[in-house]
Protein backbone atom coordinates (compact mmCIF):
# COMPACT_ATOMS: atom_id res chain seq x y z
CA UNK A 1 0.00 0.00 0.00
CA UNK A 2 1.32 3.22 -1.43
CA UNK A 3 -0.45 6.30 0.66
CA UNK A 4 1.21 10.00 0.28
CA UNK A 5 0.82 12.26 3.20
CA UNK A 6 -2.13 14.72 3.66
CA UNK A 7 -3.36 17.28 5.65
CA UNK A 8 -6.96 17.58 7.38
CA UNK A 9 -8.87 20.15 8.49
CA UNK A 10 -8.99 22.89 10.29
CA UNK A 11 -11.51 20.60 11.54
CA UNK A 12 -14.52 23.19 12.89
CA UNK A 13 -17.17 22.72 15.65
CA UNK A 14 -19.95 22.73 12.87
CA UNK A 15 -18.53 19.68 11.39
CA UNK A 16 -18.59 18.34 15.22
CA UNK A 17 -22.26 19.33 14.78
CA UNK A 18 -22.84 17.75 11.74
CA UNK A 19 -20.90 14.69 12.55
CA UNK A 20 -23.03 14.24 15.87
CA UNK A 21 -26.31 14.80 14.23
CA UNK A 22 -25.40 12.09 11.44
CA UNK A 23 -24.37 9.55 13.85
CA UNK A 24 -26.77 10.61 16.84
CA UNK A 25 -23.90 10.93 18.85
CA UNK A 26 -24.84 13.97 21.21
CA UNK A 27 -22.45 13.16 24.38
CA UNK A 28 -22.15 16.81 25.47
CA UNK A 29 -18.05 16.83 25.56
CA UNK A 30 -19.02 17.41 21.99
CA UNK A 31 -21.17 20.41 22.12
CA UNK A 32 -21.33 22.10 26.00
CA UNK A 33 -17.70 23.58 26.37
CA UNK A 34 -18.92 24.07 30.24
CA UNK A 35 -18.95 19.99 30.46
CA UNK A 36 -16.23 19.52 28.51
CA UNK A 37 -13.93 21.75 30.88
CA UNK A 38 -15.61 20.06 34.14
CA UNK A 39 -14.15 16.71 32.33
CA UNK A 40 -10.65 18.46 32.57
CA UNK A 41 -10.69 19.48 28.91
CA UNK A 42 -10.07 22.66 27.44
CA UNK A 43 -13.03 22.87 25.17
CA UNK A 44 -15.94 20.58 23.42
CA UNK A 45 -13.70 17.93 21.60
CA UNK A 46 -13.86 16.42 18.01
CA UNK A 47 -15.64 12.80 18.26
CA UNK A 48 -13.33 10.12 17.51
CA UNK A 49 -15.13 8.36 15.03
CA UNK A 50 -15.25 11.92 13.30
CA UNK A 51 -11.29 12.09 13.63
CA UNK A 52 -11.09 8.35 11.87
CA UNK A 53 -13.53 9.71 9.53
CA UNK A 54 -11.56 12.51 8.18
CA UNK A 55 -8.46 10.59 8.34
CA UNK A 56 -10.28 7.35 6.55
CA UNK A 57 -11.51 9.94 4.27
CA UNK A 58 -8.07 11.08 3.16
CA UNK A 59 -7.55 7.17 2.46
CA UNK A 60 -10.58 7.03 -0.05
CA UNK A 61 -9.68 10.19 -1.53
CA UNK A 62 -6.09 8.49 -2.91
CA UNK A 63 -7.77 4.80 -3.24
CA UNK A 64 -11.45 4.71 -3.45
CA UNK A 65 -13.42 2.82 -1.07
CA UNK A 66 -13.40 -0.54 -3.11
CA UNK A 67 -10.38 -1.64 -1.66
CA UNK A 68 -10.34 -1.23 1.79
CA UNK A 69 -11.29 -3.97 4.31
CA UNK A 70 -10.77 -2.57 7.39
CA UNK A 71 -9.29 0.34 9.56
CA UNK A 72 -8.35 0.33 13.10
CA UNK A 73 -7.98 3.31 14.99
CA UNK A 74 -6.44 4.41 18.52
CA UNK A 75 -7.29 7.50 19.65
CA UNK A 76 -3.97 8.82 21.59
CA UNK A 77 -5.36 12.53 22.17
CA UNK A 78 -8.16 14.71 22.02
CA UNK A 79 -8.94 16.40 18.96
CA UNK A 80 -9.55 20.31 19.32
CA UNK A 81 -11.99 22.80 17.04
CA UNK A 82 -9.11 24.60 15.33
CA UNK A 83 -7.02 21.81 14.92
CA UNK A 84 -5.24 21.12 11.93
CA UNK A 85 -3.84 17.37 11.62
CA UNK A 86 -0.38 15.88 9.23
CA UNK A 87 -1.25 12.25 8.50
CA UNK A 88 1.85 10.25 7.25
CA UNK A 89 1.74 6.69 6.35
CA UNK A 90 3.20 4.33 8.44
CA UNK A 91 4.09 0.38 8.24
CA UNK A 92 0.73 -0.65 7.85
CA UNK A 93 -1.55 2.40 7.99
CA UNK A 94 -1.27 6.13 9.05
CA UNK A 95 0.00 8.32 12.18
CA UNK A 96 -1.59 11.68 12.49
CA UNK A 97 -0.59 14.29 14.52
CA UNK A 98 -1.62 17.73 15.20
CA UNK A 99 -0.10 21.69 14.94
CA UNK A 100 1.87 20.80 17.92
CA UNK A 101 3.29 17.76 16.90
CA UNK A 102 1.33 15.62 19.46
CA UNK A 103 0.28 12.07 17.56
CA UNK A 104 -3.71 11.91 18.33
CA UNK A 105 -4.60 9.17 16.08
CA UNK A 106 -2.81 5.72 14.99
CA UNK A 107 -4.30 3.42 12.45
CA UNK A 108 -3.54 0.26 10.52
CA UNK A 109 -5.45 0.15 7.38
CA UNK A 110 -6.19 -3.61 5.88
CA UNK A 111 -6.93 -3.59 2.05
CA UNK A 112 -8.89 -6.83 0.36
CA UNK A 113 -6.63 -9.09 -1.20
CA UNK B 1 -18.94 1.65 34.46
CA UNK B 2 -20.69 -2.07 34.85
CA UNK B 3 -18.62 -4.95 34.30
CA UNK B 4 -21.68 -7.37 34.78
CA UNK B 5 -22.93 -6.29 31.06
CA UNK B 6 -19.81 -8.65 29.16
CA UNK B 7 -21.68 -10.46 26.66
CA UNK B 8 -24.47 -9.33 27.13
CA UNK B 9 -26.80 -7.75 23.49
CA UNK B 10 -27.36 -4.02 24.36
CA UNK B 11 -29.62 -3.80 21.79
CA UNK B 12 -30.71 -4.81 18.66
CA UNK B 13 -32.35 -2.19 15.93
CA UNK B 14 -33.40 -1.67 12.67
CA UNK B 15 -32.78 1.22 10.16
CA UNK B 16 -32.89 2.62 6.55
CA UNK B 17 -29.73 4.73 5.87
CA UNK B 18 -31.62 7.71 4.34
CA UNK B 19 -29.72 9.64 1.77
CA UNK B 20 -29.86 12.99 3.69
CA UNK B 21 -28.01 10.83 6.53
CA UNK B 22 -25.01 10.24 4.25
CA UNK B 23 -25.57 13.84 2.83
CA UNK B 24 -25.23 15.01 6.44
CA UNK B 25 -22.04 13.10 7.07
CA UNK B 26 -20.33 13.89 3.74
CA UNK B 27 -21.41 17.77 4.97
CA UNK B 28 -19.15 17.13 8.27
CA UNK B 29 -16.00 15.42 6.26
CA UNK B 30 -16.77 18.24 3.96
CA UNK B 31 -14.31 17.20 0.92
CA UNK B 32 -14.86 16.32 -2.44
CA UNK B 33 -14.39 12.41 -1.50
CA UNK B 34 -16.55 12.80 1.72
CA UNK B 35 -19.69 11.42 -0.21
CA UNK B 36 -17.85 7.79 -0.87
CA UNK B 37 -16.21 8.01 2.79
CA UNK B 38 -19.28 8.56 4.17
CA UNK B 39 -20.96 5.18 2.81
CA UNK B 40 -18.41 3.27 4.66
CA UNK B 41 -18.98 5.26 8.16
CA UNK B 42 -22.36 5.87 8.03
CA UNK B 43 -23.11 5.06 11.70
CA UNK B 44 -21.65 4.68 15.25
CA UNK B 45 -22.80 1.65 16.55
CA UNK B 46 -23.06 2.58 20.77
CA UNK B 47 -25.14 5.68 19.39
CA UNK B 48 -27.51 4.13 16.96
CA UNK B 49 -30.46 3.01 19.48
CA UNK B 50 -30.57 7.05 21.06
CA UNK B 51 -28.70 9.29 23.28
CA UNK B 52 -28.62 7.54 26.07
CA UNK B 53 -28.99 3.69 25.51
CA UNK B 54 -24.98 3.17 26.06
CA UNK B 55 -24.71 5.13 28.57
CA UNK B 56 -27.67 4.00 31.02
CA UNK B 57 -26.52 0.20 29.68
CA UNK B 58 -23.23 0.52 30.49
CA UNK B 59 -23.59 3.21 33.27
CA UNK B 60 -20.91 5.21 31.76
CA UNK B 61 -19.84 8.81 33.34
CA UNK B 62 -19.27 10.56 30.42
CA UNK B 63 -17.14 13.40 32.61
CA UNK B 64 -14.53 10.53 33.14
CA UNK B 65 -15.05 8.06 29.82
CA UNK B 66 -13.22 8.53 26.30
CA UNK B 67 -13.14 6.52 23.20
CA UNK B 68 -9.96 4.81 23.02
CA UNK B 69 -10.11 2.87 20.07
CA UNK B 70 -12.60 2.33 17.13
CA UNK B 71 -12.59 -0.57 14.54
CA UNK B 72 -14.16 -0.91 11.15
CA UNK B 73 -13.90 -4.06 9.06
CA UNK B 74 -16.37 -3.94 5.73
CA UNK B 75 -17.69 -6.26 3.49
CA UNK B 76 -19.12 -3.74 1.12
CA UNK B 77 -19.97 -0.16 1.50
CA UNK B 78 -23.65 0.86 2.43
CA UNK B 79 -26.42 1.81 0.23
CA UNK B 80 -28.05 5.05 0.83
CA UNK B 81 -31.67 3.96 1.10
CA UNK B 82 -30.80 0.17 2.54
CA UNK B 83 -32.60 -1.20 5.58
CA UNK B 84 -29.81 -2.39 8.26
CA UNK B 85 -30.32 -4.63 11.39
CA UNK B 86 -28.11 -4.10 13.71
CA UNK B 87 -26.72 -6.07 17.11
CA UNK B 88 -24.67 -4.05 19.77
CA UNK B 89 -23.58 -6.38 22.54
CA UNK B 90 -20.54 -6.34 25.05
CA UNK B 91 -17.58 -8.41 24.09
CA UNK B 92 -15.20 -7.65 26.99
CA UNK B 93 -15.55 -5.36 30.45
CA UNK B 94 -12.94 -5.41 33.04
CA UNK B 95 -10.53 -3.07 35.21
CA UNK B 96 -7.05 -2.66 34.70
CA UNK B 97 -5.54 -0.11 37.27
CA UNK B 98 -7.45 2.44 38.05
CA UNK B 99 -8.91 2.04 34.16
CA UNK B 100 -12.57 0.59 33.64
CA UNK B 101 -12.57 -1.29 29.87
CA UNK B 102 -15.70 -2.11 27.53
CA UNK B 103 -15.10 -3.59 24.22
CA UNK B 104 -18.91 -2.85 22.12
CA UNK B 105 -19.35 -5.03 19.38
CA UNK B 106 -21.90 -3.50 16.64
CA UNK B 107 -22.66 -5.94 13.32
CA UNK B 108 -24.50 -4.27 10.97
CA UNK B 109 -26.35 -7.06 8.68
CA UNK B 110 -28.31 -6.23 5.26
CA UNK B 111 -32.09 -7.49 4.45
CA UNK B 112 -30.79 -10.73 3.59
CA UNK B 113 -28.77 -11.37 6.83
CA UNK B 114 -25.37 -10.62 5.13
CA UNK B 115 -23.02 -8.54 7.15
CA UNK B 116 -21.87 -5.24 5.59
CA UNK B 117 -19.90 -4.25 8.33
CA UNK B 118 -18.80 -4.42 12.06
CA UNK B 119 -17.24 -2.20 14.09
CA UNK B 120 -15.48 -2.43 17.51
CA UNK B 121 -15.33 0.17 19.92
CA UNK B 122 -12.83 0.46 23.25
CA UNK B 123 -14.77 2.80 26.10
CA UNK B 124 -12.10 3.52 29.16
CA UNK B 125 -13.19 5.11 32.16
CA UNK B 126 -11.27 6.64 34.73
CA UNK B 127 -11.94 5.66 38.35
CA UNK B 128 -12.40 8.80 40.96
Amino acid sequence: MELRPFKVGPINRLQIARFGCAVRDFNPIHFDDEFARSAGLPSVIAHGPLTASLVLDGIVAQIGVDRLRGFEARFTAPVLPGDELEVAPTEGGVEARNSQGQVVLVAKVHLKA
Amino acid sequence: MDESVKGKVLFEVEDVLSPQQIETLAAAIGTSAGKETATLVPYFGPSIAGERALVDALNIDLRKALLGTQSYEWVRPFRPGERVRVKVYVDDAYTKGNLRFATVVSEFKDEQGELICRQRTVFIEREG
